[in-house]
């Protein structure tokens, strides 16, 4: 009986996607397994130091400001952790790496304010995970589920560089919870460092962008490569997807649209995205 | 492991990682959405694996608990059957094929330990390595899954 067992288990039929999404999965996770390399690689040659300015900054609020004073030879910008928080109890399991920016550029107290915005964007998204992740367990427990047989629901935060040169920072801060995928969200953060400026679509694709945009996103959802893998999107659907599209470069420093997730297909497509011409 | 190791595995496994999702969720697009999300996580958390040799437990460990979470948003909602095997044959092929239904309906927890070790052929100690519990509570589970399904334990060798 177990054989027969195991024969209509093999049987379940495999979609023909399947190798597509696993490749697409491993491409975009191997892409943030590497920006995350690439900002580690920034700080290594300084690492012992970083280190112990990372320690400090945890401790001595005084110095996290003294520290942008520090004269860096060689790198006009980093990002680096500067706090590292691993806690749990019964109803979830967190674990945050806190980014911040240090740049070595000109009037750069403009980076301080967007370390201010970093650190409240996760205190608020960390906060609203774990009044979910409480609600959840209270909804469990009342509902007579066992305390025993409860999983902590994961809540992560971490940050990826996409693209970092002498005038142009980009990068994002991610949250993750695993209640849900679709309650996994990105901040995105992208900066003129000489101005501290943050960079708009129109400055980096030109004017007539959204236009230009639309286009390829047709192209991208109804073209010979779809194969039926997007959904076919109204004028509407077209323009609440382009208005829900976040910003963000690539590794050659172009702009890049990245689209929702069940905005252009359903989940298996991920959040796609478009590289602007 | 690095990143080229851990592609080659994945692909080489796709068909059994996507057929133990499906056990789950009983629907094509979450499964897709499962296998997914468990490719993106492990690789994030792929500098963490100090034995390459567990790296199969150790993803299915990602896997199932992507599965559960996906049941556990879904729970208030009508649940999804896409393609359970037509009840209309007779004999031993209708036995199994209750049986196996009987199987998709147990709880989670039951279910891995059957999935894991009966149909994908892994050791009680992988099982128990990617249930998250110690080789005593894999093994109590098994038990009790099979008391369950009301199944002959002679008929099914529990092994270690």
């Amino acid at each position: 009986m177990k054989d027969e067992l195991k024969d209509i288990y093999n049987a379940t039929e495999l979609p023909e996607e399947l190798p597509g999404v696993v490749e697409a999965a491993l491409r975009r996770g191997e892409r943030r397994a590497r920006s995350r390399r690439r900002s580690l690689r920034i700080l290594s040659p300084m690492a012992a130091a970083l280190a112990a300015f990372v320690l400090v900054l945890n401790t001595v609020p005084t110095f996290a400001a003294a520290m942008y004073e520090v004269p860096v030879l060689g790198e006009v910008c980093r990002v680096l952790t500067v706090r590292s928080s691993h806690y749990a109890d019964n109803t979830k399991n967190v674990d945050i790496e806190v980014p911040a920016i240090d740049v070595e550029l000109g009037e750069a107290g403009w980076a301080e304010s967007v370390n201010r915005l970093i650190e409240a964007t996760i205190d608020y998204e960390v906060a609203q995970s774990e009044a979910r992740a409480e609600e959840y367990y209270q909804a469990y427990i009342s509902t007579g589920g066992d305390p025993e047989d409860y999983r902590p629901i994961d809540i992560g935060v971490d940050y990826e560089v996409y693209y970092a040169s002498d005038s142009v920072l980009s990068f994002a801060v991610i949250k993750t919870e695993t209640l849900a995928s679709a309650y996994e969200t990105f901040h995105y953060y992208n900066y003129d460092l000489t101005t501290g400026e943050e960079l708009q679509i129109s400055e980096l694709a030109g004017e007539g962008w959204r236009e230009r945009a639309k286009a390829q996103l047709v192209e991208l959802i109804s073209g010979p490569d779809a194969d039926g893998t997007y959904w076919q999107l109204d004028e509407a659907g077209l323009e609440e997807a382009l208005d829900a599209a976040q910003l963000r470069l690539d590794g050659a420093g172009r702009p890049v649209l990245v689209f929702q997730k069940y905005s252009l297909g359903p989940g298996s497509t991920g959040r796609p995205e478009l590289v602007l011409d | 492991m690095r990143g080229e190791g851990f592609a080659d595995f994945v692909r080489q496994n796709e068909a059994s990682f996507y057929r133990i999702a499906f056990s789950y969720v009983r629907s094509r697009e979450d499964a897709l959405d499962i296998v997914q999300d468990s490719i993106e996580k492990a690789l994030r958390k792929l500098p963490g694996l100090r034995d390459d040799s567990r790296i199969k437990p150790w993803f299915c460990r990602i896997l199932v608990n992507e599965s559960i979470d996906c049941l556990r948003r879904r729970r208030g909602t009508e649940p999804v059957d896409e393609s359970l095997p037509a009840a209309d044959e007779t004999g031993r092929r209708a036995e199994a094929l209750a049986l196996y239904d009987a199987v998709s309906k147990l709880p989670p927890k039951y279910k891995t330990v059957i999935v894991l070790r009966f149909f994908e052929d892994m050791k009680l100690q992988e099982v128990a390595q990617a249930a998250g519990c110690n080789l005593s509570t894999a093994k109590s589970r098994l038990y009790k899954a099979l008391e369950l399904l009301r199944v002959e334990l002679k008929d099914w060798e529990v092994g270690l």
